[in-house]
C-alpha cells in the first residue's frame, strides 16, 4: 500500500504479530463460546467443548417461548433507529451552525458542548430519571429516546469534519438560489456522507448495547428493551437459563452487525481517503 | 440587463476597512473590472454586491431596485468563483443544472438547457462526468457555463483565471470577453492581474486599501494615471517615478516644466518612452547598471545618481552595462504628481488636455 509505511525490522514485527494474535484471541474467544453455547443441548452446556456435540436449535426456540423476545426486539429496534435518527439530526443542525456561522456566543456555547461531553452519566441520571418520572415518561419510549438526543461528541466529530468544508461551495449554492436547509441537504450531506456512516454506527453501537439507563427507566414490556429482558434468564433460585441466554445474544448481535456491514463501504473510503492524505 | 450602482457603500471587519466609500455606477451591458492588490478590497466589492457579505453602511441598487439587505438568491446573479466551487458530487450537468433545478424547472426543459449552454461552451462531451476527471481549464469552463445557463441580470468573475496556466489564461479571457458581448450581460470581473483588466475591461476600477484610485477606460488609465499608485500599477515594467529634483537640469530645460516647485513634485515616465542619446546633447546622464532580455526588447536599469530608471528599447539600440548615457524623453509623455499626495497635475500641461 503506501509506500511510507512503517517499517520494522523482522524480530520487532514477529512480537507485534504475537501480540496482535494474542488481543484477537481474547476478543474472539468469547464470541466463540457464547455462539457455540447457544447450540448445544441443556445437557452439554456445562460440557467441555466450546461447540456442540449434538447441535440443536431449540435454545433459539426457548427465547421466542420463554420470553416477549419479539417485543424487546420491537423496543430496541425502534428506539434505537428513532435515537440515533435523531442523534444525527440535532448532531448536524448544531455542528452546521457552529462551523458555518460566527454568532455572538458560539464560543461560550461550544465549550459548554464539550464541557457536556465530560460529565459522567452517572452524575446526571437521577435529575434526569426524576424529570422524565414527571412528564409521565417512564417506562416509555420516549423516556429511552428524548434523554439522549443531544450527543456531544457528535456534534464536536461532525463541526471538526465541516470547518473543513469548502467555503466557496456554501457561496456556490447560495447564488445557485439555494436556501440553508436546501444547501444542507443537496450539498453538504452528500459530500460528508462517510463521517455520517462513521457516525451512524458508533452511535448505534452506544445505543444498543446500552445497560444501565433502559434499565432504570424500563419496567414492563411496554418498552423494555431487548438487552435488559434477557435477564429473565438469569435466575439466582432456579439456576441461569445458559442455553436461551447464548442464543438470545447471538440474535441481539446481528443488527448491530447488519449496520456496520451496511456502513462498511463508506467507513473504508474515509480510512482510505485519510490514508492517502496522511 | 441590469443597471448596478454603488452607493457610499462601506464594510468593515472589526477594526479595519475593508472598503471605504465605493461609489460607482455600471451601465447596462457594461464589463468592469476591478482591479488592485491582495486586500485592497476587489473581492469584498464583489461579495456584496452577490449578497454573500453584509454590507456595513451605504446601499446598493440593481436597475432601480434596492437589494442591500436582499439575499443573494433574490438578486438574480451568478458567480465564478476563483477555485470554480463546483459540486463534487455531482456530474457536470448536475453541476449546471442545480439552479434551474431549485427553480423546479421540469426535468426535460433543464436537460434541454444544460445541453443548450454546454455546447456554447464546448463542453457537451463532458456532462455526465464529475468535476474531479476533469482538467482545470474544462472545470472554468464548467464553472462558466453554470453561471450562463441561468440566464442572470448580472455575471459575477471572482479571479476566474488565476488558477489555469498562462496560456490557457489567455485564451479564456478573449472567450469569456466573447461570450459576454454575446450575452450583453452586465459583468463584474475581479482580478489582480493588470493585464487581464487592461485586455477584458470597457471600465477599470482600480482599488488600493478599501478605497476607489481611480475609474476609467483602459485607455484613460494607462495614459492619465491619477496617482502615483495607478501610475504604477498599471503598465509592465511601471512607469518610471522619481523626484522632479533629481534630474538636474532636465527639468529647467522643458518648456512645461517651467513654474514648477521642483522640490514638491514627481515626475513619471514609462519605460518605453526613454530613449538613449549621446552623453553630450543630452539633459540627463545616466549609468547603466543592468541589462533584461524580454525578447525583441530589453529593459535597461540606469542610475540616475541615487535614482533608478528604467528603459524598455529595441535590444540593437540597447547600451553596455557600465556605460554612461544620455536619457530623453518626448516632452508631452511625462507625467507630473504631488510629491506629498501623489496625485496627478498640472492640469494645463498639454498632455493631460
Amino acid at each position: 500500500m503506501a509506500p511510507s509505511m512503517l517499517k520494522l525490522s523482522r524480530p520487532l514485527m514477529l512480537v507485534g504479530h504475537i501480540i496482535l494474535l494474542v488481543t484477537a484471541l481474547s476478543i474472539i474467544a468469547p464470541l466463540i463460546l457464547v455462539l457455540g453455547t447457544s447450540f448445544k443441548p441443556a445437557n452439554e452446556i456445562y460440557g467441555g467443548l466450546p461447540w456442540p456435540r449434538k447441535f440443536t436449535l431449540q435454545n433459539y426456540y426457548d427465547v421466542f417461548e420463554k420470553l416477549p423476545f419479539g417485543r424487546y426486539l420491537w423496543n430496541s429496534l425502534a428506539t434505537t433507529t428513532l435515537r440515533v435518527g435523531g442523534q444525527l439530526l440535532i448532531a448536524l443542525f448544531a455542528a452546521y451552525a457552529f462551523a458555518r456561522y460566527n454568532f455572538p456566543g458560539r464560543g461560550l456555547l461550544f465549550a459548554l458542548v464539550l464541557g457536556a461531553m465530560m460529565i459522567p452519566p452517572q452524575l446526571t441520571f437521577l435529575p434526569i430519571y426524576l424529570l422524565i418520572n414527571k412528564l409521565g415518561w417512564f417506562d416509555t419510549w420516549a423516556g429511552l429516546i428524548v434523554p439522549n438526543l443531544a450527543m456531544p461528541l457528535a456534534v464536536f466529530l461532525l463541526r471538526q469534519h465541516l470547518l473543513a468544508f469548502p467555503k466557496e461551495l456554501y457561496d456556490a449554492a447560495a447564488m445557485d438560489g439555494a436556501n440553508e436547509l436546501r444547501i444542507l441537504w443537496s450539498v453538504v450531506l452528500p459530500n460528508i456522507k462517510p463521517v455520517m456512516a462513521a457516525l451512524t454506527v458508533v452511535l448505534f453501537v452506544d445505543c444498543w448495547n446500552e445497560y444501565f439507563w433502559p434499565l432504570v427507566i424500563t419496567e414492563t414490556d411496554h418498552a423494555m428493551t431487548v438487552q435488559i429482558g434477557i435477564r429473565r434468564f438469569l435466575d439466582a433460585e432456579r439456576g441461569d437459563d445458559l442455553g436461551p441466554l447464548m442464543a438470545a445474544v447471538t440474535l441481539i448481535s446481528l443488527p448491530a452487525l447488519a449496520v456496520f456491514f451496511a456502513c462498511q463501504r463508506q467507513i473504508i473510503q474515509t480510512f482510505v481517503s485519510v490514508g492517502i492524505k496522511g | 440587463m441590469a443597471t448596478i450602482h454603488f452607493s457610499q457603500v462601506c464594510k468593515t471587519f472589526g477594526e479595519v476597512t475593508a472598503v471605504d466609500r465605493l461609489d460607482l455606477t455600471i451601465a447596462d451591458g457594461e464589463f468592469t473590472v476591478f482591479v488592485g492588490p491582495s486586500g485592497c478590497g476587489k473581492t469584498t466589492s464583489l461579495r456584496m454586491l452577490a449578497g454573500l457579505d453584509e454590507v456595513t453602511s451605504g446601499r446598493i441598487f440593481i436597475d432601480e431596485r434596492d437589494v442591500t439587505h436582499e439575499q443573494p438568491k433574490a438578486r438574480d446573479m451568478a458567480m465564478v468563483f476563483q477555485n470554480y466551487a463546483l459540486y463534487p458530487h455531482m456530474t457536470v450537468a448536475e453541476n449546471i443544472g442545480f439552479a434551474l433545478k431549485l427553480r423546479r424547472l421540469g426535468r426535460a426543459e433543464v436537460a434541454e438547457q444544460v445541453s443548450r449552454a454546454a455546447e456554447m461552451l464546448d463542453i457537451a462531451h463532458l456532462l455526465q462526468r464529475r468535476p474531479k476527471e476533469l482538467s482545470g481549464g474544462q472545470r472554468q469552463r464548467v464553472a462558466v457555463c453554470r453561471a450562463i445557463v441561468r440566464n442572470p441580470k448580472v455575471f459575477l468573475f471572482d479571479e476566474p483565471l488565476s488558477n489555469l496556466d498562462p496560456q490557457l489564461r489567455t485564451s479564456a479571457r478573449g472567450e469569456i470577453r466573447a461570450l459576454q458581448r454575446r450575452l450583453g450581460v452586465t459583468s463584474v470581473y475581479v482580478t489582480h492581474d493588470q493585464i487581464e483588466a487592461m485586455t477584458m475591461a470597457d471600465r477599470i476600477v482600480i482599488m488600493r486599501d478599501g478605497k476607489v484610485q481611480q475609474i476609467g477606460t483602459p485607455v484613460e488609465i494607462f495614459e492619465r494615471p491619477a496617482n502615483t499608485f495607478v501610475a504604477g500599477f498599471i503598465g509592465n515594467p511601471p512607469m518610471n517615478i522619481l523626484p522632479l529634483a533629481a534630474l538636474g537640469k532636465a527639468a529647467g530645460l522643458s518648456p512645461q516644466l517651467a513654474g514648477v516647485d521642483q522640490s514638491e513634485t514627481m515626475i513619471g515616465i514609462r519605460p518605453e518612452h526613454v530613449s538613449f542619446v549621446s552623453v553630450s546633447s543630452a539633459a540627463t546622464i545616466a549609468r547603466v547598471v543592468q541589462i533584461e532580455m524580454i525578447g525583441t526588447e530589453c529593459l535597461v536599469h540606469a542610475e540616475i545618481g541615487a535614482e533608478r530608471i528604467i528603459a524598455r528599447v529595441v535590444r540593437p539600440l540597447a547600451p553596455r552595462i557600465d556605460e554612461t548615457v544620455g536619457l530623453a524623453w518626448p516632452d508631452d509623455e511625462i507625467h507630473l504628481f504631488d510629491a506629498s499626495s501623489g496625485r496627478r497635475m498640472g492640469q494645463n500641461l498639454r498632455l493631460s488636455a
